[in-house]
């Protein structure tokens, strides 16, 4: 991640603000001239913990907002990965298919996880000054929860 | 309140597709389910991202048992008439995001109703319920559509032989795999110290979920359930679904959290709670680095 690109903080979590937010899945997406580079924001990490097994959809496949884009598992447990964004897969990072943990250890950076080409503008994201308050409040949820530590 | 099925002796398939059929079909404010039931006949359940590489093939087909693949997460496990199966499923919007804190939420019961039945019982990091140093019950969970599945067993006898017969390793790494289950599992009679009923554990479980969950309400599967589990037995006996690998084989066979056996060419090396116990090495030429490496990671891990 470019060490000079703002971030939104909550607590220990930052949430760089030259990409987008799916408020409900932690996912992000930064757009890269006319495609989508997708990847889980920290604060959702850490309420999964290290990610031991990782599924991407190949190169090609096409998805809508909102299927099933991957799967991922820690602790035992099985979840989807939901596309943030409706497009065709392009390219899928074979680094954290191979090591997994660096989703969690670098997950605006090198632990992305697919370039997408997309179908249509990207829609229900929390983009610009609207991530410092989400991100914020969403950290208070967890917490009240009990999801997140102090 | 709880919807409890119990569903009693059912098939190998539909030991797995009723869970599964059931968080299908849950919506956001329908009432969690407390699933309980016992296959019928044995079978191999591997894990979701899992490699059916892992397994001996020809072994678990001489042995006449079925292979269906599980959304849950976890290593290949046997299933047979000698376990109680037990699944809790929620809607997901209705548990902690955590995971560690939907675990305890989801197994809390079945921790206190080992205990209830005199098994100082616990749910230790990595989700492995234990009872000392022994692993008491195989677990996993998965997220499927709106609802979450946490599952469990009770085991009363499990054939470690058999266990540890269908994995892809030598025999003389089968063999030490079966040494660690006999060391490091623990069947229900042996860790209460004395003879446990079904009926007595399905009450427990029952009983314990009840109290956590503000009662239960015995229940038969809905039609769309019924729907569902038709749909699903098509599903888990189709090859395109139980021979769809995900992931990379891991670099060892976990029998407990902090008890692995890693099995490369013709050598193993057992690890338990971060120390090698025991350890055979052939051709150490030819496996060296991927061994060291595997070990490595293993006691890096926690094995």
């Amino acid at each position: 991640m470019d060490p000079t690109v703002p971030v939104a903080r909550a607590g220990r979590f930052e949430a760089p603000l030259d990409r987008a937010y799916h408020p409900i899945d932690h996912t992000w997406v930064l757009r890269e001239g006319d495609r989508l580079r997708i990847g889980m924001d920290s604060l959702g990490l850490e309420t999964t913990g290290d990610l031991a097994q990782l599924y991407l959809s190949p190169a090609g496949t096409i998805v809508a907002a909102g299927d099933e884009l991957g799967t991922i598992e820690a602790q035992k447990f099985v979840g989807p990965l939901r596309a943030p964004v409706a497009g065709t897969v392009v390219q899928v990072n074979d680094r954290v298919l191979d090591n997994p943990l660096l989703v969690t250890k670098d997950p605006y950076g090198e632990g992305w996880l697919l370039l997408i080409d997309p179908i249509e503008d990207p829609s229900g994201l929390i983009e610009g000054d609207a991530v410092q308050p989400w991100f914020a409040d969403a950290l208070a949820e967890y917490k009240r929860q009990g999801s997140v530590a102090e | 309140m709880l919807r409890l099925l119990d569903f009693g002796t059912v098939s190998g398939l539909r030991s797995q597709t009723w869970w599964h059929a059931v968080a299908e079909t849950m919506q956001p404010g329908d009432a969690p389910v407390l699933a309980i039931m016992t296959p019928a006949e044995a079978y191999v359940s591997i894990g979701f991202h899992r490699r059916t590489e892992e397994l001996d093939l020809a072994e678990c087909a001489a042995r006449g048992f079925g292979l269906f693949r599980r959304r849950a997460g976890g290593g290949p496990v046997l299933c047979d008439d000698g376990q109680i199966f037990f699944q809790l499923i929620a809607p997901t919007g209705s548990l902690p995001a955590a995971l560690d804190r939907a675990w305890q939420r989801a197994l809390g019961p079945a921790v206190e109703a080992f205990r209830s039945l005199g098994v100082e019982a616990e749910l230790a990091p990595g989700n492995d319920m234990m009872a000392g140093d022994r692993k008491i019950s195989g677990t996993g969970a998965a997220q499927i559509g709106d609802a979450s599945a946490f599952v469990g067993n009770v085991i009363f006898s499990f054939d470690h032989d058999a266990m540890a017969g269908i994995l892809a390793i030598p025999a003389a790494a089968k063999a030490e795999a079966a040494r660690l289950m006999r060391r490091y599992l623990g069947c229900v009679d042996e860790v209460a110290g004395r003879p446990v009923s079904r009926e007595e554990s399905v009450a427990a479980l029952v009983d314990n979920y009840a109290e956590a969950f503000g009662g239960a309400i015995p229940s038969s599967p809905s039609p769309a359930e019924q729907d569902a589990v038709r749909l699903l037995d098509t599903r888990f006996t189709d090859p395109s679904w139980v021979f769809a690998d995900r992931a990379p084989a891991p670099a060892r066979i976990k029998i407990r959290g902090g008890v692995s056996l890693i099995s490369v060419g013709g050598s193993w090396v057992s690890v338990v709670d971060g120390r090698i116990d025991r350890a055979s090495i052939r051709d150490a030429d030819d496996e060296s680095d991927e061994l060291a490496g595997a070990i490595v990671a293993a006691l890096s891990k926690g094995a």
